[in-house]
């Protein structure tokens, strides 16, 4: 009886340590957000003054690209500017000659892992009729490896540099912030504008 | 009641005397396998700080005389820790903020001296030296981002402990240990350096004895 019950309780401890691993213990749903920036190694940031930015957001669903506009995007795009007023640049027109252009993207929905340069969506610089002298796309002037994929729910910031972009070339995206998890429907407005600031705070485009 | 008494201390005083001729230096090999519980010291607690209660070891002794048994000790522990929000910087123009959860899977092997006190005592206590190396596999992980390494040390480890013999033949029983593993490892996973590995851990588990 006594060699039972110990082999019991020698049984449970070793079943108990056998347990590991991340497990799911990230519960929290501010646990759930990854802010991710990266710029451009040998950049001057300092050369660049004014920005421009989109009116939209381009939205990835399931490999179809859609341009949205509305409320959440208006909230969005008006604290990506003043994160970048922060910075210390001022917001132009994209027609009156921009230093930089600010583009944004929303993964609604995907089923598989998404990374930097999947969509280059430049198409909405493209169909404005001031924007014809550059390349079809963008591009990373530095290594993505270290840039996580995109889940569904992420938030998409490239900051492009259209001074050293020649005509018919790319432009090259000097910095790049990714917000994950963050439009999954499990957060408050508070905590996108404040991941948003966020994104800026950890690696300042400057 | 005190003859009761005075018979259950003599027959108590017989049943240790006849133990220990039994025990004596009769028993030639011990195998012990136990749960561990480790507990960090020094600077591997600034990348796990937490005790691990997930660990296991194997021992094997041999006895080469009456008092000395000589042998070999395996151990595997997960320390892991959930860490909130930090920022992870690879390199200058990378940041990464989000919850961490750090896990280090460390393998002790050794070789290891025991000195058993009272052999033919019903309980026997013991002091162990071992040497060996000491393998920690260290990880960040960020969502899905695991920044890792793998790094071996020399290891040193001395215990104290005790066999307590259970079963009626004494061939089996538990055993209690409480020992320090210092390893020479050094790493710098995420940008946390850690110099050597301390650990106090301990053993408890069920022997077998062989004649």
């Amino acid at each position: 009886m006594k060699m039972k019950f110990l082999l019991m309780i020698f049984v449970g401890a070793l079943v108990t340590s056998c347990s590991w691993g991340p497990g799911s213990n990230m519960d929290e749903t501010r646990d759930q957000i990854l802010t991710m920036a990266r710029k451009g190694e040998a950049v001057d940031f300092s050369k660049f003054s004014s920005f421009a930015i989109t009116d939209s957001v381009t939205v990835v669903n399931d490999g179809k690209k859609t341009r949205l506009s509305n409320d959440t995007t208006d909230l969005i795009i008006a604290q990506v500017v003043r994160n970048m007023n922060i910075n210390g640049y001022t917001q132009v027109e994209a027609d009156e000659n921009p230093d930089l252009l600010v583009d944004l993207a929303y993964i609604q929905k995907t089923n598989t892992y998404l990374y930097p340069g999947y969509w280059n969506d430049w198409d909405w610089w493209w169909n404005y009729n001031y924007y014809p002298w550059y390349g079809w796309g963008s591009y990373y002037p530095y290594q993505t490896y270290f840039i996580s994929s995109y889940t569904t729910g992420s938030l998409v910031i490239e900051i492009a540099d259209v001074v050293n972009a020649a005509t018919g070339q790319n432009v090259p995206v000097v910095w790049h912030g990714l917000i994950r998890e963050i439009l999954n429907g499990r957060h408050t407005q508070q905590e996108l504008l404040s991941s948003i600031d966020e994104v800026f705070a950890i690696l300042p485009p400057k | 009641m005190k003859r009761i008494l005075f018979i259950l201390a003599i027959t108590l005083c017989c049943a240790g005397a006849a133990r220990a001729q039994y025990y004596g230096n009769d028993i030639r090999q011990i195998y012990s396998i136990n749960w561990q519980q480790n507990i960090p010291v020094g600077s591997s607690r600034d990348f796990v700080s937490k005790m691990s209660f997930e660990g296991i070891n194997v021992n094997w002794a041999y006895f080469v005389t009456e008092n000395i048994a000589v042998g070999l000790d395996l151990s595997y522990n997960n320390f892991h820790e959930k860490v909130g929000q930090k920022i992870y910087r690879p390199d200058a123009n990378t940041a990464v903020n989000a919850a961490q959860y750090r896990y280090t899977q460390v393998f002790p092997i050794k070789v290891q001296g025991k000195y058993f006190f009272n052999p033919s005592g019903s309980v026997m206590p013991y002091a162990g030296l071992g040497i060996g190396a000491l393998s920690a596999g260290q990880h960040i992980v960020i969502q899905d981002i695991d920044v890792w390494d793998n790094n071996w040390g020399f290891l040193l480890s001395p215990e104290i402990g005790m066999l307590i013999p259970v079963g009626p033949a004494g061939n089996w029983g538990v055993n209690v240990t409480a020992g320090y593993n210092w390893s020479t490892n050094k790493s710098d996973v995420g940008k946390i350096k850690v110099d050597n590995r301390q650990s106090i851990y301990f053993n408890i588990g069920l022997y077998l004895a062989l004649y």
